[in-house]
């Protein structure tokens, strides 16, 4: 770019950040929060009124982006489920299933959380389903509110890092990384962060049964279980295979999965007698208003970081990290530690936005996994929605639970689960191969 | 006055049938992937230009959606801060940062426009199978900033009227405050 001013490289990102936090801090929308900060940069750094043509050229660009696809329709699949009523179904044939454990309900609600989020693609989808169904039921069996809420909050999180992502797909977009493998990275970490949910639970009830207070369960035989399980719960694999079976053998690139995982969401209403007209309009429209809200954060963001980019602001704070004379190790925690200050104030799409074109930089010329880098990342923001003091997941908790609820009683219930969030990243950041065997084996 | 809400029921059609097209966008583009998926896979079919197409769609779909989520003030915001003021506060604040983004639509709208018309004129073509001119494509990008600046001038008129109505009821309040101090005062 010519004709724009020569500034050092701080004060470019100074500046851009600057202005950009504290438009964000006014309450400004945060895509707007973005073209303002780009409108100035553009004029000053890309040559006045040829630059502000450039940022409209840019607006093109920024969307129509085919690595995009995979996000409304993994939205759609959430909402289809959500609007369907499939869900609560599910977790009827959940609740069948399973026997006589300690903290049954909220055992429960990570199980169900787990099936859901194969089949819905963002945060706080299942919370909504899991709530309304299971906080009845434990409130009047005499759960504590710990046992309560923490589950359902943390179980709505693993939606992130199971896949259907719409989050894995966005920072897989924006950084660079291939969708497709950080789709598959995620999936192990996810089941061991559900594994340790249930753990705590299970160990937290046996030592203080008054959390959760056993209760007579209907008996089940086998075969009606397994009838269950066959009818009920089996469909699901048709979405599982969909999204997760086509990519990894090959029959489909992700955005592709995620037309199937669609298709697959639709059959398995119909064959729940609950696809109807008004569920496909719902649901679609439902889909455009979170699809809408990340795009058009990316039609202001991408030219945000094209701007740092041409100002050498990046390389220069990259050149200046590396040369730090520290163990390189200690530069990924921080910013792992800037994501969790962002997480509690932010949303994700922003987040991403923000670091990714700063922090991915910095760790490939550290020498690290990107891909690895990506799901430490996705579970750092995953956790941002349930850390105070502005998680979105546990205001959607607070909303959808009795008036007696705090938002201080939903924090606080969370925060166990919380610490198993940042238990499992940080053995995935000492361990690496937990996240990335099973891409590997894909490549293979 | 009843032109002007004429004009506005007109334009909240408009809205609501951008959002219907939009989420028309998201439904099509499952099910056509889904189809060219299956397609290759059972009759070695595919056809090439649907991903092409599939991208300018997601730019539809964008520009078409935002002004209903705009209109809901469904924008992600920041409130960490702002939910800590007054309601009476918060509305003037917000009367003025959405003033503000009337102004940043207005300038995106003007440069659009330009890139729009100065791409017809030159019959701008773009590189890809189906060499498609960029001006139909690019096309929705002024109509969704021309319907944003109309939206976000609404929406700051409502915030403004909302801080008016606020201050309205606080004005008696403090009145009936203080006739009562000098009812009240010992003196």
């Amino acid at each position: 770019m010519t004709g724009g001013i020569a500034v050092e490289w701080y004060f470019a990102i100074l500046l851009m950040f600057g202005l950009l936090i504290v438009l964000m801090a006014t309450g400004m929308p945060i895509s707007f929060a973005f073209i303002f900060s780009c409108i100035i940069g553009a004029y000053l750094f890309w040559g006045g009124e040829a630059g502000l043509e450039q940022l409209a050229m840019s607006f093109y660009s920024s969307v129509t982006n085919y690595n995009f696809l995979p996000i409304p329709l993994f939205i759609l699949m959430g909402d289809i489920v959500f609007t369907s009523g499939t869900g609560t179904r599910l977790i009827d044939a959940v609740d069948q299933i399973l026997g006589k454990l300690p903290g049954r309900l909220s055992i429960l609600a990570i199980g169900s959380g787990v099936l859901l989020s194969t089949m819905i693609g963002i945060s706080g989808g299942s919370i909504g389903i899991l709530g309304k169904v299971l906080v009845p039921e434990m409130d009047k069996r005499g759960y504590a509110k710990a046992m309560t809420l923490g589950p359902i909050v943390s179980s709505g999180t693993l939606a992130i890092l199971i896949p259907p992502s719409a989050l894995a797909v966005f920072l897989g977009a924006v950084a660079q990384v291939s969708i497709g493998r950080l789709l598959l990275a995620i999936i192990v970490p996810g089941l061991m962060v559900a594994a340790l949910f249930v753990g705590y639970i299970i160990i937290r009830c046996a030592i203080n049964p008054a959390l959760a207070p056993d209760y007579e369960v209907p008996l089940v035989s086998f075969s009606q279980k397994l009838k269950t399980g066959l009818t009920q719960i089996a469909p699901i694999v048709l979405v599982i295979f969909a999204v997760i079976g086509s990519v990894f053998t090959g029959i489909a690139t992700p955005g592709e999965s995620a037309a199937l995982g669609v298709i697959a969401c639709y059959i398995l209403a119909a064959i729940y007698r609950k696809l109807s007209w008004k569920t496909i309009r719902l649901s679609a429209q439902d889909t455009v208003h979170v699809t809408v809200m990340v795009f058009f954060i990316v039609v202001g963001s991408i030219s945000f970081s094209r701007i740092l980019a041409t100002t050498g602001a990046i390389s220069a704070l990259t050149h200046w990290a590396t040369g730090l004379n520290v163990h390189p190790i200690f530069l990924i925690i921080a910013t792992q530690m800037i994501l969790v200050f962002l997480g509690a104030f932010m949303d994700p799409a922003s987040i991403v936005m923000i670091t990714v074109p700063v922090f991915f930089p910095l760790v490939k010329a550290l020498g690290y996994d990107t891909l690895w880098f990506a799901v430490i990342s996705l579970m750092n923001i995953q956790l941002g929605l349930i850390s105070p003091p502005f998680g979105l997941d546990c205001f959607t908790m607070k909303a959808i639970a009795p008036g007696n609820v705090t938002l201080g009683d939903v924090f606080r219930s969370s925060l166990p689960f919380m610490l198993l969030g940042f238990l499992s990243m940080a053995m995935i950041m000492i361990f690496p191969q937990i996240g990335l065997w099973l891409p590997n084996l894909m490549a293979r | 006055m009843k032109a002007l809400r004429k004009a506005e029921i007109i334009f909240d059609k408009i809205i609501d049938y951008m959002l219907m097209a939009a989420a028309a966008i998201v439904v099509l583009d499952a099910l056509a992937v889904s189809a060219d998926v299956i397609l290759r896979k059972v009759i070695g079919f595919t056809w090439a230009p649907l991903y092409e197409i599939i991208t300018y769609s997601l730019l539809w779909m964008t520009f078409l959606g935002t002004t209903a989520i705009m209109r809901m003030n469904g924008h992600v915001k920041m409130d960490s801060l702002t939910s800590q003021l007054s309601p009476k506060t918060d509305a003037l604040l917000n009367s003025i940062t959405h003033c503000v983004c009337v102004l940043l639509a207005g300038v995106i709208l003007f440069y659009t426009i330009k890139l729009t018309i100065t791409d017809y004129q030159t019959n701008f073509v773009l590189a890809s199978i189906l060499n498609p001119p960029k001006w139909p494509i690019e096309i929705i990008i002024p109509i969704g900033f021309f319907m944003l600046f109309v939206q976000l001038i609404r929406n700051a008129k409502g915030f403004f009227e909302k801080y008016k109505s606020l201050s309205r009821r606080e004005k008696p309040a403090v009145d009936h405050q203080v006739r009562g101090d000098k009812v009240s005062s010992p003196n």
